[in-house]
């Protein structure tokens, strides 16, 4: 018994000690807090990831803040950034880089030729992942003159390059001593950029701080660090802001509807929705026994409520779309008629087509009924919500459509190899949108080309888009654009549905929080906090 | 005791194989190519037959299935899990070590306010059975044992961080950071341990060495405490064995909820992500915890109870 008792002891001392160790452990330590208002703290729905500034697998807004581009992209379109200026050869094929003189790495080195061209050919010994973009297979050769001025020689004319450029990644630049043998395709040694702010704590999925940038030659933000934390919930993070704990946050796919109607007129908090990014919309296989039939697509689009779904659904926070892209995203004046919401027409169109309502309600045509399968990912929520509402008017006009939910693996496996009926798509938003979200309609990995397999057309629509990658001219380019737009609409296989919009919610003492033409964007060095 | 302990350590061996054949194989009978879930959990913008099969010549997938186990099983041996696909520069094995403390506090703190919570319960539940105090823990039982993990955990975040403004909404930080994720999982595991306890201290009460220590005229804190609840506690070492384990593969859905960066939440980002090499590592490791707990409190309760010794043997 004794024994039994001591052994007790033992063992709640030491598992006391223990629970007190642990306690400790990280008790004291002191970690950056929303106290101090030089610091914003910005809430994220995942890990920043690897920041190599020539890979994908980053947050694209912490790439943003690390990292410059020889050129940037605003609201007046391509602007210097580190490239002081740039001259294009007459034929298209060379571009003239001046490099900004003076520029300073986080890590004290400076810009110059060599570097440059180093960067972007580690990109270039990287070439599968960079498929998308047309310049890396177009780049023949780099030359450096003199110290600051690099010199791109390309095999064909590609107007879209400064674009490409100008993105996020995979152009931006970083020092000599971040790349590993010159190079950033095995890694790199540390994110050193150029930018107004600089990786300076990390803890993965947990935090990260970013601190500005001392050599930074720029105008110095306001917001002196930004800490970055990781809540996967969508709950916490809007208590976390109800609390105080956070100051911002951003993003399309951080906000829901009911998140933004809470905080919408709240004291104390600001909501903002940008203009529209991305077009949500359902693809049709033209390639399909029952979608080949350009009557039946007809026919759906003109069943689908758009603007009961905008309103029901996202409470107007994304507006209805009628066209492939919105009219925002593409700059040029192409008219395209939308297709208006009509059941009567919609019905017309299928009797059109051969199908007759049969006696359970659903139309028929030789024997076999109008019966489509629509997936969608399971990982958005939204797009089943949505399912349901068109299966329930499609239903009205004697069609009838079943819902499946993949994972998403299975559901990119079903828009590559083009196994469905009817599927839930997005646009690459912006500022891809419309040019390489059209390019990648070209690749047979793609949705696109399989829903494309059925049309006519298919042929002329890839060889317009191959000349809208590579004519000089802009007038040229815009007749190019209205053919190709002009028929994919025509043709009816996208069925568009909204306008996805960027949205943030912030306390009200942050001010400065604005939309870049980058939806991945997050433009903190505009920030400061004052009162209201 | 010595033979029993040899065996049962020997029987570990073939399970833990087959666990590592398990956890190998179930990620390769997923339909999908992994080298193209790598591309695309790297969020490569195209991907082309052509990159497909030259991450496939990289990741090693182009050689047989026995020889990729058997290169696997190798590695795994010398704790060398890969690379996560999410984030290439973050070995497994170096984020495992590091959620692993998160989750070990967490599990820890929690296991220890569930069983300092439920024993005295549970034992008072017993001695004044049906009695007010009893009827009331069994109805508070009763409901924490319906109500969901996640809807706990908002609630509790709810009332103690926004509207009280008493503590950290999530994330992990000091002694307050804890109380919230710690006090969810107790609550949902405490109801458990209370009824078992109750249960257990009742059978025993009505056992003849009671009736024949009442008879003794020992005293009855010592009747309760030193016979009755003593030999409720052999049943429950089971229970609270197998709940290590479960602690220390990582409660998902609180780790989630609280932003808290344990082994559960690397588990659930993995998942999402598809991040295979962390979800083999997990599977693994989860089963290794399993049944190394598991062998433990064999052991135990063989020590503490001959009879389970001897039926074993």
């Amino acid at each position: 018994m004794k024994r039994t008792l001591l052994w007790n002891t033992r063992f709640l001392s030491a598992a006391l000690i223990l629970s007190a160790l642990l306690l400790s452990c990280r008790g004291g330590e002191s970690r950056p807090t929303a106290e101090n208002r030089d610091q914003l703290v910005y809430v994220h729905f995942q890990d920043i990831g690897d920041l190599n500034p020539h890979l994908y697998s980053g947050e694209m807004f912490a790439q943003n803040i690390i990292y410059d581009s020889l050129v940037q992209l605003t609201e007046s379109g391509i602007e210097p950034s580190l490239a002081d200026s740039w001259e294009i050869s007459e034929d298209g094929l060379t571009y003239t880089f001046q490099l900004r003189e003076g520029v300073l790495f986080s890590d004290g080195s400076e810009l110059d030729a060599p570097l440059v061209k180093a960067n972007i050919e580690a990109v270039l010994e990287n070439k599968g992942i960079h498929s998308w973009l047309g310049s890396v297979d177009l780049i023949s050769e780099i030359r450096t003159p003199a110290d600051l001025v690099v010199q791109v020689e390309l095999t064909e004319s590609y107007y879209p390059f400064l674009t490409e450029l100008s993105f996020i990644r995979p152009f931006a630049i970083t020092s000599w001593a971040a790349m590993k043998d010159g190079s950033t395709h095995r890694g790199v040694n540390s994110y050193t950029g150029t930018g107004p702010y600089v990786l300076s704590d990390y803890m993965p999925h947990d935090y990260a701080l970013f601190e500005m940038n001392p050599y930074y030659r720029g105008e110095k933000p306001a917001i002196e660090s930004v800490l970055v934390r990781v809540m996967p919930d969508n709950q916490t993070r809007i208590m976390a802001l109800q609390r105080g704990e956070v100051d911002l946050i951003y993003g399309k796919h951080m906000i829901d509807a009911e998140t933004i109607q809470l905080f919408q007129g709240r004291d104390g908090f600001s909501v903002l929705s940008s203009s529209p990014t991305s077009t949500r919309h359902i693809l049709m296989n033209t390639d399909h026994p029952i979608l080949s039939d350009i009557n039946v697509r007809l026919a759906l689009q003109h069943a689908a409520d758009v603007q009961t779904i905008s309103q029901g659904i996202f409470t107007g926070m994304e507006p209805p779309a009628h066209t492939l892209y919105s009219p925002t995203i593409f700059q040029h004046d192409i008219p395209l008629k939308p297709f208006h919401h009509d059941k009567d027409l919609a019905g017309s169109l299928l009797d059109d087509a051969g199908w007759i309502p049969g006696s359970d309600g659903i139309r028929v045509k030789n024997g076999e009924s109008l019966n489509l399968l629509l997936f969608y990912n399971q990982g958005r929520v939204t797009d089943r919500v949505i399912a349901e509402f068109l299966q329930g008017e499609l239903r009205q006009i004697g069609m009838d459509i079943r819902i499946a939910g993949e994972e998403e693996q299975s559901y990119q496996d079903h828009l590559k190899t083009g196994d469905f009926d009817l599927v839930f798509n997005i646009a690459w938003g912006m500022p891809y949108d419309p040019l390489f979200s059209l390019s990648s309609m070209r690749q047979m990995t793609h949705g696109d080309y399989a829903a494309q397999l059925g049309l006519d057309d298919m042929e002329l629509i890839h060889q317009g888009i191959n000349r809208i990658l590579s004519h000089p001219d802009d007038v040229v380019r815009e007749e190019l654009y209205r053919d190709v737009l002009g028929r994919l609409h025509t043709q009816a296989l996208y069925l568009p549905l909204t306008y996805e919009t960027n949205k943030a919610i912030h306390r009200s003492t942050l001010k400065g929080v604005s939309f870049k033409p980058d939806e991945y964007a997050i433009p903190f060095k505009e920030m400061y906090f004052s009162e209201p | 005791m010595r033979s029993y302990v040899i065996k049962r350590v020997l029987g570990v061996i073939p399970l833990l194989i087959g666990i590592s054949f398990l956890s190998f194989i179930l990620v390769n009978l997923i339909p999908s190519d992994p080298a193209e879930v790598a591309l695309r959990v790297r969020k490569t913008p195209v991907i082309t037959e052509q990159i497909i099969a030259e991450i496939q010549t990289e990741m090693g997938l182009d050689k047989p299935f026995l020889q990729r186990y058997l290169h696997w099983l190798g590695r795994v041996v010398r704790l060398d899990f890969g690379v996560s696909y999410t984030n290439p520069t973050l070995s497994v094995a170096g984020e495992i070590a590091r959620s692993l403390p998160a989750t070990v506090q967490l599990g820890v703190f929690s296991f220890l306010l569930t069983l300092v919570l439920s024993m005295p319960l549970g034992f008072f539940c017993a001695v004044f059975k049906d009695s007010w105090f009893d009827r009331g823990i069994r109805y508070f039982v009763f409901t924490a044992s319906a109500m969901p993990l996640y809807w706990v955990g908002l609630l509790l975040m709810w009332f103690f961080s926004v509207y009280l403004d008493l503590l950290p909404t999530s994330g992990r930080g000091g002694i307050s950071h804890l109380i919230l994720p710690a006090a969810t999982i107790t609550l949902t595991h405490i109801s458990t341990y209370i009824r078992l306890i109750r249960s257990s201290m009742i059978e025993n009460l009505s056992r003849d060495y009671i009736l024949y220590a009442n008879a003794r005229g020992l005293r009855k804190p010592v009747v309760l405490v030193h016979h009755a609840f003593r030999n409720s506690l052999h049943s429950c070492i089971t229970a609270f064995g197998m709940s290590i384990p479960q602690l220390l593969s990582g409660t998902f859905i609180v780790e989630n909820i609280f932003a808290w960066p344990g082994i559960g939440r690397l588990c659930v980002t993995a998942i999402f992500n598809r991040d295979y090499p962390v979800i083999q590592a997990y599977i693994l490791l989860t089963a290794v915890f399993f049944v190394f707990s598991n062998l433990v409190t064999d052991i135990i309760q063989s020590l503490s109870d001959p009879a389970v010794r001897k039926e074993s043997l």
